[in-house]
């Protein structure tokens, strides 16, 4: 084998094996493979209040994206911007509350 | 999440034609449902011992890439086997990428009657003071303009670059989208056009705020035709160019 090559990793046991070495009782082990995972912002489950909400409040909570200390910023997050629609409501993101109910406020 | 679902469908159909079963494809959400955790789990249990993360955010952002990255750490902590993980760099500068770009700009630019007398690419913004305590967000933003100009063959003055999205009381990278395309109308650049780069797919901050919003600030300052372009989303193009980059983020698993 050239030295630059890489060895394969599953080619010594099937994907899916038992090992001959484990505890009798040891469940089957599946390995080997190469996990791609693509990844997105998300949306809301639904676009009615508490499914808005729980979302908003994830991403809204996200220190990465709102970076104030969360002694200042949780209050004014949970009591004023999370039940103030008309406040959150300005943002694009969190535009319309109410799509299902066809309402449009802007 | 429907366009992230075509978006996957495309990539796993793509990837799976060149390493046949050794790879596993599937999308998850930093926020909301599917969760990372989650499928990182499902992928763990498929027999995934080494994950590829790939931030579909063409720029690095902490507030995008570093999010969604640092959901998949956390989501690693758990597992007995944790899976040997890689993340993929921001995209902005791969050539596929700036080429679906530009094919989207010009398919657009070839169904209008008049050419817009400027092209607005408009990225979401972040504080200033992001960029001022070391993100690059902004550099790689004005990276991709360059280079989408540079692949259109256009001069300075036909694009211009700007942020989208602000909130809250402090200044925001500039300039702002909202304002600068009223700017644009009173300066008598009566039609423009619109591109989201930053956006691997429509949401709403593309479809309402620049398609409403945005288009209504122009029009009220006196601008005439607006042209909104369609995010890359499943586009062929696009799919080519995130495939192109998996491959080169899989050197030396596969």
């Amino acid at each position: 084998m050239n030295m630059l090559q890489q060895p394969d990793q599953g080619s010594a046991m099937k994907p899916e094996s038992t090992l001959a070495h484990a505890p009798a009782d040891h469940p089957k082990v599946t390995f080997g493979k190469i996990g791609i995972l693509l990844a997105n912002l998300g949306t809301p489950d639904h676009y009615s209040y508490w499914p808005m909400r729980r979302y908003l409040n994830e991403f809204l909570s996200d220190k990465r994206v709102i970076d104030y200390s969360p002694w200042i910023w949780q209050p004014l997050l949970q009591l004023v911007i999370l039940t103030k629609r008309p406040v959150f409501l300005r943002r694009g993101l969190q535009v319309d509350l109410e799509r299902g109910a066809g309402t449009k406020a802007r | 999440m429907t366009i992230t679902k075509d978006q996957t469908a495309k990539m796993k159909a793509r990837l799976e034609e060149a390493y046949g079963d050794k790879v596993v494809v599937d999308f998850c959400m930093r926020y909301g449902n599917p969760s990372t955790k989650s499928k990182v789990d499902e992928l763990v249990a498929q027999g995934c011992t080494k994950i590829l993360f790939f931030p579909l955010y063409p720029q690095y952002a902490g507030a995008t890439s570093a999010t969604a990255c640092d959901e998949f750490f956390r989501a690693l902590q758990h597992i007995k086997w944790q899976p040997i993980a890689r993340t993929v760099e921001p995209y902005y500068e791969h050539p596929l990428y700036i080429e679906a770009l530009a094919q989207s700009v010009e398919r657009a630019y070839a169904g209008l009657e008049n050419r817009p007398d400027v092209l607005v690419a408009s990225y979401h913004g972040v504080p200033k003071r992001y960029l001022m305590e070391g993100d690059p967000y902004h550099c790689q933003c004005q990276k991709t303009s360059r280079l989408l100009k540079e692949r259109l063959g256009w001069a300075d003055t036909e694009i211009v670059t700007t942020f989208q999205s602000r909130f809250g009381p402090e200044e925001w990278l500039k300039p702002y989208t909202v304002e600068e395309v009223a700017r644009l109308a009173e300066q008598g650049k009566k039609r423009i056009a619109v591109v989201a780069p930053a956006f691997s797919a429509d949401c709403i901050e593309t479809l309402e705020e620049i398609n409403e919003e945005i288009r209504e600030s122009f029009e009220e300052a006196g601008g005439e035709e607006f042209t909104y372009i369609p995010c890359l989303n499943d586009d062929d193009a696009h799919i080519d160019a995130l495939s192109a980059v998996v491959s080169q983020n899989l050197k030396g698993w596969i």
